[in-house]
């Protein structure tokens, strides 16, 4: 880890994503401050101009890589960052743009947005050459992951707080279910309710199930998650083999895929 | 020949990911690219096959700033198809989170992404050493925002609590009436910097005239639904006939498609709202739109930073009114659809703009989508501004020419993000 005489220095990248997860922290209001004051933020373009980063300790990386130019620009990061932060269920597990190709190709999925090649203009190198959808953790190492769709600031808060003072944080290896259980909430699937509680990474405080709306999965996979069980019971309680599939796959990115296809 | 790039690499206090290169032929500008480098996520690819609920976990995460447009707007759309009637109190809920991210998206993009601009700092945090009051005042007043939209939407950012036929859960009165506190000192609050935005001097570089689009609420009041789009050409148009205005096409240096309307760039923004329906408003904001309102603003996108100001004090003024309204009405039941097919389009204003979503709905599940977002509609028409202003600056030599150019393209509050980042100077 690095030296403790000065702040360590802090870079925030966005990729593809709705920079909900950047936006997450100015949305920390009255922590906002202490949060571009504890710490040498070196680069945030969302929030400030006038950046030049040779070198940082900490890089918080939000958003899946969808073009050439992304690739480039995340093993660049890589290169000078110590310690690489996955910011949000995109940059962990590619978020709802990942969805594999079972479905459709990703030249389909190109030509019903932009239109059929030959058409309309190819895309320039500048811009990048578009890619599927793929977390970080696809291309490079990642030391840590904090999930989220967007994440959330109670979580992010006591890990990015390690960090800046030098230390690990712990894992927090616990489904919304348990999160589920402190907020004192009745349990959907134990009504026949579809809930995707049981396969999904806590850290939301159970935010859905508490204002009454099944957890869709937004955090992503829960490390110990047990797929076969979660799809015997939502599949007990009506929903087709499809449907089951497709609601895991919404956030599930990469993960679900690999835990579905049983690697 | 004489050629010279003036290029901004990236774009910063905007949304995403986007940046400008001028390209210069015998010291005339020859061609202006607003690249959009954010990647394609094909947002509308993939809500197909999806129901209508997933599709709204899923399209209000095109964008984390305007979440709430995009949310209000898709449930527009699908209960229109659909044929789902919703009670007033639904209806009222709606409208105030669509308020409160006007405040918490407004305030943001004033405070923290223009002003610094005003007083000549990287940031907002920079400019805590020289107006700390009004940095702080920012932080409060986003929070008003940004907790109001936790409250109705479930959490600050993509909250699911907004459903098909009403809410999850429906929020007391009790938490309901926090938000009636401090309204008044944040209209102060808002009134003040606006009466100081308006002394501060606005670059004059980017002028020239451009056609202005904004949705025309029904009831002939101030506000951001319509379901005809009136253009300041004279022309009104309903909602459905959106390809007409938009025309959107691919080009080779943006993931973000564009818009022409009548083969010209036009603007959606608050500014647009401000220019055609500015005369609606109310209260305090209707005196600052008649105080400082003018024909100059008209031709120049930095007054939207100003325009955004006086819509966050409307909004200010209307959400105490709201919640009053809600208070008195008896909490509805969800509304279950009836019908599960069906073709809408539907449109809102977002802070940033006119936002159109379109989906065919069959047995429940979406067959196609159409998401036109601000941005896409607008940046042929920063490019312009660009080209005018980079004539501008050339001529004069202006050490700040990036910088001007950088203002012109946030001043649109673009949301890259949602059009699928941003300026270097460059000079051979």
């Amino acid at each position: 880890m690095w030296q403790r005489e000065k702040k360590p220095v802090v870079g925030i990248f966005g990729f593809s994503g709705c920079a909900g997860d950047q936006l997450a922290i100015l949305h920390m209001e009255d922590s906002t401050i202490d949060f571009f004051t504890s710490a040498d933020i070196k680069f945030f373009h969302m929030a400030q101009s006038h950046q030049e980063v040779p070198k940082v300790d900490i890089a918080l990386v939000e958003g899946s890589i969808n073009t050439e130019r992304q690739l480039k620009e995340l093993k660049e990061i890589r290169e000078m960052a110590d310690v690489v932060v996955a910011l949000g269920t995109c940059a962990c597990y590619g978020g709802i743009q990942y969805l594999g190709e079972d479905v459709e190709t990703f030249k389909e999925r190109m030509e019903y947005v932009y239109g059929k090649s030959g058409e309309v203009p190819e895309f320039l190198d500048l811009v990048g050459q578009p890619r599927p959808a793929q977390p970080i953790s696809e291309y490079i190492d990642v030391d840590i992951m904090i999930p989220g769709c967007p994440i959330s600031a109670e979580n992010f808060v006591p890990i990015y707080t390690k960090l800046i003072s030098g230390l690990l944080p712990q894992k927090y290896p616990m489904p919304v279910c348990v999160e589920c259980k402190y907020e004192g909430n009745d349990c959907f699937l134990l009504h026949g309710k579809y809930c995707l509680g049981p396969v999904t990474a806590a850290g939301c405080n159970a935010t859905c199930p508490s204002i009454d709306i099944s957890c869709i999965g937004c955090f992503g996979t829960y490390e110990g998650a047990n797929y076969p069980s979660m799809i015997d019971k939502l599949k007990e309680i009506g929903l087709s083999e499809e449907e089951v599939i497709r609601k895991l796959k919404l956030f599930g990115g990469n993960k679900v895929e690999q835990a579905l296809k049983g690697d | 020949m004489a050629e010279k790039t003036i290029s901004v690499d990236v774009i910063s206090r905007v949304e995403g990911d986007g940046g400008i290169q001028v390209f210069t032929k015998d010291g005339k500008v020859d061609k202006v690219l607003v690249d959009i480098f954010e990647g394609p996520r094909m947002i509308e690819a993939l809500v197909r096959g999806k129901t209508y609920t997933e599709t709204l976990s899923l399209v209000s995460r095109i964008c984390a700033i305007c979440t709430v447009s995009h949310r209000n707007v898709s449930i527009k759309a699908i209960e229109k198809a659909l044929k789902v009637k919703v009670p007033e109190k639904v209806k009222l809920l709606r409208e105030l989170m669509h308020l409160a991210e006007y405040v918490e998206s407004h305030i943001l993009h004033v405070y923290y992404l223009a002003l610094p601009d005003f007083f000549k700092q990287p940031s907002a945090i920079a400019l805590l050493a020289t107006h700390k009051e009004t940095v702080v005042q920012a932080v409060v007043m986003k929070k008003y925002g940004t907790e109001l939209m936790q409250l109705l939407m479930g959490r600050k950012i993509h909250g699911e609590n907004p459903q098909i036929g009403g809410f999850g859960r429906i929020p007391t009165n009790e938490e309901l009436d926090k938000f009636l506190e401090n309204a008044a000192e944040y209209q102060s609050w808002v009134s003040a910097i606006i009466d100081l935005m308006a002394t501060l001097p606005i670059p004059e570089y980017g002028v020239r005239d451009t056609t202005f689009m904004c949705c025309n609420p029904a009831d002939g009041k101030f506000g951001f639904e319509g379901d005809t789009i009136l253009i300041s050409t004279g022309e009104e148009y309903p909602v459905e006939e959106y390809k007409k205005m938009t025309n959107e096409r691919v080009v080779p240096h943006s993931y973000a498609k564009r818009s022409k309307y009548q083969d010209k760039p036009f603007s959606v923004s608050a500014l647009a709202r401000l220019a055609l329906i500015g005369d609606r408003l109310t209260g305090e904001a209707k005196e600052k739109y008649d105080k400082y309102f003018n024909e100059s603003w008209k031709s120049n996108p930095i007054y939207n930073n100003l325009c955004q100001a006086i819509e966050a004090l409307w909004a200010f003024e209307q959400i105490p009114i709201l919640i009053e309204k809600i208070k008195a009405l008896p909490d509805p039941e969800m509304v279950i659809p009836e019908v599960l097919d069906g073709t809408a389009t539907a449109a809102v204003e977002a802070p940033r703009g006119t936002l159109y979503h379109t989906y065919e709905i069959k047995d429940g599940k979406i067959v196609n989508a159409d998401i036109i977002t601000p941005t896409a509609q607008f940046l042929d028409d920063i490019e312009k501004y660009i080209w005018v202003a980079a004539e501008k600056l050339l001529a004069e030599d202006n050490p700040d020419t990036e910088l001007h150019l950088e203002m012109i393209a946030r001043a649109y509050d673009p949301c890259i993000s949602c059009s699928c980042h941003m300026v270097k100077l460059v000079k051979e």
